[in-house]
């Protein structure tokens, strides 16, 4: 009798370890971000913090995409705006007590001013004149609408190449936001 | 042909069930005593011996232990979440990952493999939207299924499991439909006709194309392992033809208008022929090439939607409040679905008598029913052994009988739109007469009336069943809901679940019950989602950073909102609860036996569940709830435990008549529940209709009503969420360690009285 072939379960086997391992890795390289990345703060606008499916969180909406929304379209025709879809950089600038604030957008080769730095940022296509920078919404758990509904800032962590993870929301005098423990 | 040839324990589902209603027959023409009746449903397996019992058991505690248990799991961590550190949690689910994976590689070849490696693929996307909730990437929900669909994609080619196809096609399909609505998807984008706003269509038409080629390579090629399953394609294909037909009566419904700028002419629009065509081809190829009654008939239909909503508009322009319009219409659809059936039932015929010239002697045919070929009558002449006065003719005609009346039968893919047809056009009828009378009367008359004297009709009929409730349920579901639907969208989930229930009821084939079923209790627990969060708060639109008001206190509503994963595991639990009753019921009951089954199926889940919840609720936790333990115990758990008992001695017919008395409290205390749980008097009104009906999968289905009803009881009960979790872990491992008993232990005790069979 024929035995059946085994490389099937052999490649399968790969698939899975290359799936965690990659996984693994990918999960190393955020928390080095969130490690050793340097610290920005964004200013927010409050939206609507609800989803029916996913539960609580809050919706993010970032000054900042909002100003490199305007500059992009007064140096791109809408039709380019839309078309254009590849990753971008803002150049940010530090106003104080880490608080950045958009700048200027990034030209190839431009050296950074003191206080500067650089922050990616991709184009939502679909005709809604957006731009991402990031999480677009902050998950938490229930019954903790009313502390994270005081947020006002969102905390980056940002590498070198303007890569970002948001680390966690801040209010208006800037103290992080956290969840009292709670008592069963 | 050799009798020794067949076992009863060789017999299909479809065979049983014939055999059953010969015996029945034989019983009623006094060829049978009462004993010999009961002994041949047990000698060939109509009724579960103690062996069949203890499968039983077995799988429905395995099953329910299993998911109580994980439920539970879920809730405890749910809880837990929060206080949870980031890498404990990626350790939890890369746990579960490589348990699967290595169980997967491990039992390759085994048919558990297969489960091990679809867990595998899923625990995948649970990984995927981890990562994304921890480091809150701000992905899209498209970008998570395209990750998810690109690792699954090789796993599925390289086992290729129905399971894992079925994965890959809906991680592909949410993919490309979430990315469609980045581009604004509508059924009306004009400008993206072709392109981006019909990815969707596109990518379903594929699927279904590059199975349907898979088949035919198999075939040729003689490669049994790549033969999708024909279930899938079907599957596949029924929502590819779905959203062409909606796609082309959406073009129907804007013909004569400039959208965008653009003229929606229908026929002059050449993208309305490229799908027509399409449309054709596909029929002619399952007509022609491949006959598919499934697909002739979803075609025929299709078509018959099509022309439906062409009628519509064209009466549309003129006027659609004039009576006359809705008169018109409402005659054209009915006549025309009764066209379609008529011409489908043709076509049945003529592919039938080419299946049986075609079929070998012996050979069973799915479209033509079970080809028994004196199969069934040698295994009944053997069974009743030399009897003078039973000739083989008159074992024939009985047989013969009950085979004509099976193939008589239609499909459940023929009968459901056909119903649906007939439906629409009833209520074009009757909006006609109701604008015929001027509007004097109201429109609750109009509803209730013909409701009334629908229910009373069928009540007199001989052949009531719980199917003719459905058929109401759908009118009144219908009539009532569609007003509802502009005003409230809420009102409009729960009317989709009575539409659903509905058409479960209405049906029989078991697996578009099994569906129909699904999507009831799908859009039941939005309904109660949605309802629980929209009924307690309300939102701003954020001027400044205005908070949320709070709407109400103390309702259940209001604490299920509270806790998703709790309303989630109900909802899982009735699923698997309905699918375990239908697939138990399935192999292990036949028709032929419809109560005494699945009623005590319930039963002693309810003895499992009152037993997991109220012992561990008094004896370890002792929730304060103002009495002694011992009081809530007796007062929850004696009343239940008579109800199981008796539901189950009353069904085994063994039962004295003080059995049955102990009933009467027993039924005092669920009507007690019923008041503040209506779920639970739901449960047992349905019950009762099923018991009176005969129907099977409604006890089932009763039986979860009645789980979910008393479980919200309980659940109001104030006691703490994570209590509640260990309780439901504690019970699935009390139904794990029974399904081990039933397994191991019932058996050895059966086989040490030596009544393996019970006794007659």
């Amino acid at each position: 009798m024929k035995k059946p072939a085994s490389w099937p379960r052999i490649l399968c086997c790969l698939a899975l370890a290359f799936f965690l391992a990659g996984y693994n890795i990918s999960i190393a390289a955020k928390e080095t971000l969130l490690e050793q990345g340097t610290v920005m703060l964004l200013e927010l606008r409050p939206v609507d913090p609800l989803s029916l499916l996913q539960g609580f969180y809050m919706a993010l909406d970032y000054e900042a995409e909002r100003e490199i929304v305007r500059e992009m379209k007064e140096l791109f025709r809408d039709e380019e705006f839309q078309e254009r879809r590849e990753r971008h950089l803002a150049v940010m600038r530090d106003t104080g007590d880490r608080v950045y604030e958009f700048s200027r957008l990034y030209s190839e080769g431009e050296a950074l001013a003191p206080g500067e730095h650089l922050l990616a940022f991709k184009i939502v296509h679909g005709g809604f004149d957006r731009v991402s920078i990031g999480a677009g919404s902050y998950f938490f758990e229930e019954g903790y609408e009313e502390l994270y509904s005081r947020a006002s800032y969102a905390e980056f962590r940002v590498d070198e190449k303007g890569n970002s993870v948001l680390a966690q929301l801040r209010d208006d005098d800037l103290r992080v936001i956290a969840r009292p423990e709670k008592s069963d | 042909m050799d009798a020794r040839q067949f076992e009863p324990g060789d017999l299909n589902f479809s065979e049983r069930n014939s055999l059953g209603r010969s015996l029945k027959t034989m019983r009623m023409l006094g060829l049978l005593e009462h004993t010999q009746y009961i002994s041949g449903l047990f000698h060939f397996g109509l009724k579960p011996d103690f062996s069949g019992w203890c499968a039983f058991c077995k799988r429905v505690f395995n099953l329910l232990g299993l998911l109580l248990f994980l439920v539970g799991l879920a809730m405890f961590l749910a809880w837990n979440w929060i206080a949870m550190s980031v890498p404990l949690k990626f350790a939890i689910f890369e746990l579960v990952f490589a348990l699967c994976s290595v169980m997967a590689i491990w039992r390759w070849k085994r048919e558990s493999g297969a489960y091990w490696l679809f867990g595998a693929g899923i625990s995948i996307g649970l990984l995927l939207a981890l990562y994304g909730q921890v480091y809150q990437t701000g992905a899209n929900a498209w970008e998570l299924f395209r990750v998810w669909a690109l690792a699954v994609l090789p796993l599925f080619l390289l086992a290729r499991t129905s399971c894992l196809g079925l994965l890959l096609w809906l991680t592909l399909s949410l993919w490309v439909a979430l990315y469609s609505r980045e581009f604004s998807f509508s059924l009306y984008d004009a400008e993206n006709i072709f392109l981006r706003g019909n990815m969707l269509l596109y990518q379903q038409l594929a699927c279904w194309f590059f199975c349907e080629c898979l088949h035919q390579i198999a075939g040729k090629l003689n490669l049994p392992a790549f033969d999708p399953a024909r279930r899938l394609v079907r599957f596949i294909g029924a929502v590819a033809l779905t959203l062409l037909t909606v796609k082309l009566m959406a073009l129907v419904l804007l013909a004569g208008y400039y959208y965008r700028g653009v003229d929606m002419s229908f026929f002059g629009n050449s993208v309305v022929h490229v799908y027509l065509a399409a449309l054709a081809a596909i029929f002619i190829f399952y007509y022609k090439k491949k006959p598919d009654l499934f697909f002739i008939s979803l075609g025929c239909f299709s078509a018959a939607g099509i022309l439906t909503t062409m009628i519509l508009r064209s009466l549309f322009r003129v006027s659609l409040d004039e009576g006359g319009a809705l008169l018109t219409a409402g005659l054209l659809v009915v006549g025309m679905f009764i066209g379609s059936g008529l011409l489908i039932l043709r076509i049945r015929g003529a592919l039938l008598s080419a299946q049986r010239a075609d079929a070998l002697p012996g050979q069973n045919n799915a479209e033509a029913g079970p080809d028994r070929g004196g199969k069934l009558a040698l295994l009944l002449k053997n069974w009743l052994g030399d009897r003078p006065d039973i000739q083989d003719g008159l074992i024939a005609d009985v047989l013969g009988t009950h085979a004509r009346e099976e193939a008589g039968r239609q499909p459940w893919y023929f009968k459901l739109p056909m119903s649906l047809g007939i439906w629409i056009g009833a209520l074009l009828l009757g909006g006609a007469i109701f604008i015929a009378s001027d509007g004097v009367l109201l429109e609750d008359f109009w509803v209730c009336v013909p409701l009334i004297a629908l229910g009373a009709w069928l009540f007199r009929s001989d052949n009531f069943s719980v199917q003719q409730l459905g058929l109401v349920c759908i009118l009144s579901g219908l009539v009532l809901g569609i007003p509802a639907l502009d005003d409230h969208p809420r009102t409009g989930l729960l009317c989709y679940a009575l539409i659903f229930l509905a058409l479960w009821a209405t049906v029989k084939y078991p697996s578009a019950r099994v569906i129909c079923m699904a999507a009831a209790l799908g859009f039941l627990f939005f309904y109660l989602d949605y309802y629980s969060y929209m009924e307690q708060y309300s939102y701003y639109r954020y001027a400044d950073n205005a908070g949320y008001v709070r709407h109400g206190d103390g309702a259940f509503m209001e604490k299920l909102a509270q806790v998703p994963p709790l309303g989630t595991g109900f909802f899982a639990l009735a699923t698997a609860f309905s699918l375990a009753v239908l697939g138990t019921g399935r192999k292990k009951i036949s028709a032929g036996t419809p109560f005494l089954e699945s009623a005590a199926g319930g039963a002693l889940l309810f003895v499992m569940l009152a037993a997991g919840y109220f012992f561990c609720l008094n004896a370890v936790l002792h929730i304060p709830l103002g009495v002694p333990a011992w009081v809530d115990c007796l007062f929850y758990g004696v009343p239940l435990g008579i109800l199981c008992g008796a539901i189950f001695l009353l069904c085994a017919n063994t039962g004295p008549a003080y059995v049955k008395l102990a009933c009467i409290p027993a039924i005092l205390f669920l009507i007690v529940i019923g008041y503040s749980s209506p779920v639970s008097a739901l449960g047992l009104v349905l019950l009762f209709f099923a018991k009176g009906g005969r129907d099977l999968v409604l006890m089932g289905f009763a039986s979860v009503y009645l789980a979910l009803g008393i479980t919200f009881f309980y659940y109001n009960i104030q006691f703490a969420f994570v209590r509640k979790a260990v309780l439901m872990m504690g019970s699935g491992v009390t139904l794990l360690a029974l399904a081990v008993i039933a397994a191991t232990v019932l058996p050895g005790l059966a086989a040490g009285r030596g009544d393996g069979v019970r006794k007659t």
